[in-house]
């Protein structure tokens, strides 16, 4: 029974924020009418017009930190995962 | 044509689930779920914000989230099996990792 209370209140105010979160959208906000087409790389722009331009020019560094942060966490999670012996966790 | 508010109404249905499942499930894997929902949830917005404002680095902010998104689930799963070996469960609320 407290199990269910908890799930029904949280579900509730949930509900509430979606129905909050909802109206903000729907109401008298300007928001843009049509949308534009991104080329996927620009090869005449000088920068930021295409998704390939933006990501291998200005984002370049952050490419190469996610490369590594993706690295580290497969490795993360092979040496987490690994198990010698039961009960034992890690190398 | 879909209205932008449209696309915005269903990532806030996506981060509602999400949002429900994190606070009222205790099993460790749908949390996890719940919580990629939700990134998606964020990575919907960034398309389609960028896709109406004619920017591509919301684009671009969606393939590095997706990014993220993979190594956490990784990571996450990882840590759920190491619980599981640990502690024979991965209800939340049973699982006490300050208790020795």
């Amino acid at each position: 029974m407290k199990l269910r209370l908890r799930e029904l209140s949280i579900g509730g105010a949930v509900i509430a924020l979606f129905l909050l979160m909802g109206l903000s959208f729907l109401g008298p906000v300007g928001w843009p009418q049509s949308p534009t087409p991104i080329p996927v790389y620009d090869a005449n722009a000088t920068t930021g017009n295409g998704i390939a331009n933006e990501l291998f020019e200005r984002l370049a560094i952050t490419v190469i930190l996610i490369a590594i942060l993706l690295g580290a966490a497969m490795i993360g999670g092979v040496y987490l995962a690994k198990m010698d012996e039961p009960g034992k966790v890690g190398p | 044509m879909i209205p932008l508010e449209y696309e915005l109404l269903l990532s806030t249905v996506l981060f509602c689930i999400g949002l429900y499942g994190v606070l009222a499930r205790r099993n460790g894997i749908i949390v996890l779920m719940s919580i990629e929902i939700i990134l998606n949830a964020s990575i919907l917005n960034f398309v389609a914000f960028s896709s109406y404002s004619g920017d591509a680095s919301g684009q671009v902010f969606a393939l590095l989230g997706i990014a993220v998104a993979a190594a956490e689930a990784a990571v996450g799963l990882a840590v759920l099996l190491a619980v599981y070996q640990t502690h024979g469960t991965i209800e939340l609320d049973k699982v006490r990792f300050l208790k020795w």
